[in-house]
């Protein structure tokens, strides 16, 4: 991500998968699909932290 | 036998796992396969854990590429991240350890299986909630961390995680990693007499800047005129050198960094009499394959969990670069090069079987670190620091008579169970909270969480 149009990009698909995932778990329940959703918005999530990973110790719910 | 180890962790994480990696290799039986995860980024470095069979590389870059075009594309993102995850899939592995404790891998891991009775480390529950199995790893989901008072160090506790004993053999490359031949492109070099000093960290804020470097090497140069000193990193931090150089004459100081090839390392800091680094993976180079180090560590690192693991090695612990003197470093650069004896109060590698990896005065007794002894490893309970935690522990006790309470309400069905989980929901945030106003009470509020889990 070194600029600010994929930085917008990728906020833009975060706040997607969030709302589809959203949608899902109202009217089907917890699914595959979504977990597939959530791995995918945890790995974009990450590239914001440092632009890569952080250390093997942040917390998690 | 099949299994899958994931990494998703930094360079550093790949070498302070390789280990007990080796050690469970080791012990399996000879037709199992061992595969090890890690990103495709710090992918280079696994062909060098001796008991791994099969790397795979997880290709972050080809999965968000469509994405960071443009959001319309997120389908095919999420396409070839199915695609990802279904060749992992495909290798039907008999067990899968993460050792990446991140939420992205835990996510990654239920995917890959259809059975999260067989993963050890951070995985998923059906209806999404994070599921820790084994006990080590809920022990690494409340105590490990930076900003917590955790001491035995993550070599430890990975072995723990894989259930498998260390020998010395597992700490260790391959021996043709090490040899002299490797380095003939730096004829300069004298083998067995320089010290190494990595010059940079994953991040700023665990390194030392230029300027304190140029000074540590001054000094140490003013005390030892005939020491080479050998400049390493990637060459991404070769203007980091320049700058230490900038304006000096130091004839015996070689300048490697960005001239190194990752095949060319293990040999380097076997070679050398020491390694000198911040938090950096050059402190895991130099321990794997048995060499001295010296870590400068500050605040932003645990150096309990992650600081250098080779017999004889020293941390040198400051809050911050300014309140660590260069004359300080330098003397303790001489003490370890000229085989001296280590000042009292030292940190240093502890040549006994300890939970700790370090032996320290007893100015760095912690009694959070005595309570995580004893709720963790049966170990004496020590005494109360004072009133606050008195307090807060009969807070604790009262929150915990009314979580069984209501507990008790849901599992029998009888009275108002929507009270109830009212109830349950608010003694969850009000733990938080007497955690968040007493620090020492948060090893046993970190007991009870994991069990939740």
């Amino acid at each position: 991500m070194k600029s600010t149009t994929d930085r917008k990009n990728i906020r833009e698909s975060l706040r997607r998968l969030e709302t589809s995932a959203q949608k899902i778990i109202e009217t089907r329940g917890y699914t595959k699909e979504v977990e597939k959703i959530q791995a995918l918005t945890e790995l974009i999530k990450e590239q914001f932290k440092n632009e890569s990973i952080n250390s093997t110790t942040r917390s998690i719910r | 036998m099949k299994v899958l180890i994931v990494q998703l962790a930094r360079f550093g994480d790949v070498l302070l796992s390789a280990p007990s990696i080796n050690s469970l290799k080791r012990t399996l039986p000879s037709d199992a396969e061992v595969h090890l995860l890690v990103r495709k980024r710090f992918s280079e470095i696994a062909r060098f854990v001796k008991g791994v069979d099969s790397v795979k590389a997880w290709d972050t870059g080809k999965v968000l590429e469509p994405i960071i075009k443009t959001p319309e594309a997120l389908t095919s993102s999420l396409c070839i991240f199915e695609q990802e995850v279904s060749d992992l899939a495909a290798e039907k592995y008999d067990k899968i350890i993460n050792l990446s404790y991140s939420p992205f891998s835990s996510y990654l891991v239920s995917l890959m299986t259809d059975n999260c009775d067989n993963v050890i480390g951070y995985c998923r529950f059906e209806d999404g909630y994070l599921r820790i199995n084994d006990d080590t790893s809920r022990f690494f989901y409340t105590q490990v961390g930076v900003d917590r008072p955790n001491r035995a160090h993550l070599l430890d506790v990975f072995a723990a995680i894989m259930d498998v004993h260390l020998q010395p053999c597992d700490k260790s490359v391959d021996s043709h990693w090490l040899h002299p031949s490797l380095l003939a492109k730096f004829p300069e070099l004298q083998l067995g007499q320089y010290i190494i000093i990595h010059v940079g960290t994953s991040e700023a804020e665990k390194s030392v800047s230029e300027f304190k470097w140029k000074q540590i090497i001054r000094k140490s140069l003013r005390l030892m005129p005939n020491l080479q000193i050998v400049l390493v990193g990637s060459k991404i931090e070769s203007p980091v050198a320049s700058k230490i150089l900038e304006g000096e004459t130091f004839p015996s100081v070689v300048n490697l960094v960005g001239r190194t090839e990752l095949s060319e390392v293990f040999a380097l800091a076997r070679h050398a009499k020491l390694v000198v680094g911040g938090d950096s993976l050059w402190m895991h180079i130099g321990s794997i394959v048995g060499t001295e180090c010296l870590n400068l560590s500050f605040e932003t690192v645990n150096f309990w969990e992650t600081g250098p693991w080779s017999k004889g090695s020293e941390v040198l612990y400051a809050e911050h670069e300014h309140a660590l003197p260069s004359d300080r470093v330098a003397d303790v650069i001489k003490q370890h090069v000229t085989g001296s004896e280590v000042s009292k109060n030292a940190i240093v590698v502890s040549e006994y079987d300890r939970i700790e990896m370090y032996e320290s005065d007893s100015s760095w007794r912690s009694f959070q670190w005595d309570m995580i002894k004893a709720l963790y490893l049966g170990h004496e309970f020590p005494r109360s620091p004072g009133r606050q935690f008195n307090e807060a522990i009969l807070r604790l006790a009262e929150l915990t008579s009314l979580a069984l309470e209501n507990i008790d309400v849901i599992r029998v069905g009888k009275g108002d169970v929507e009270l109830a989980t009212q109830i349950l929901n608010n003694v969850d945030q009000l733990f938080g909270a007497v955690a968040e106003t007493c620090a020492s009470i948060r090893p046993s509020f970190g007991g009870f969480k994991a069990t939740n889990r």
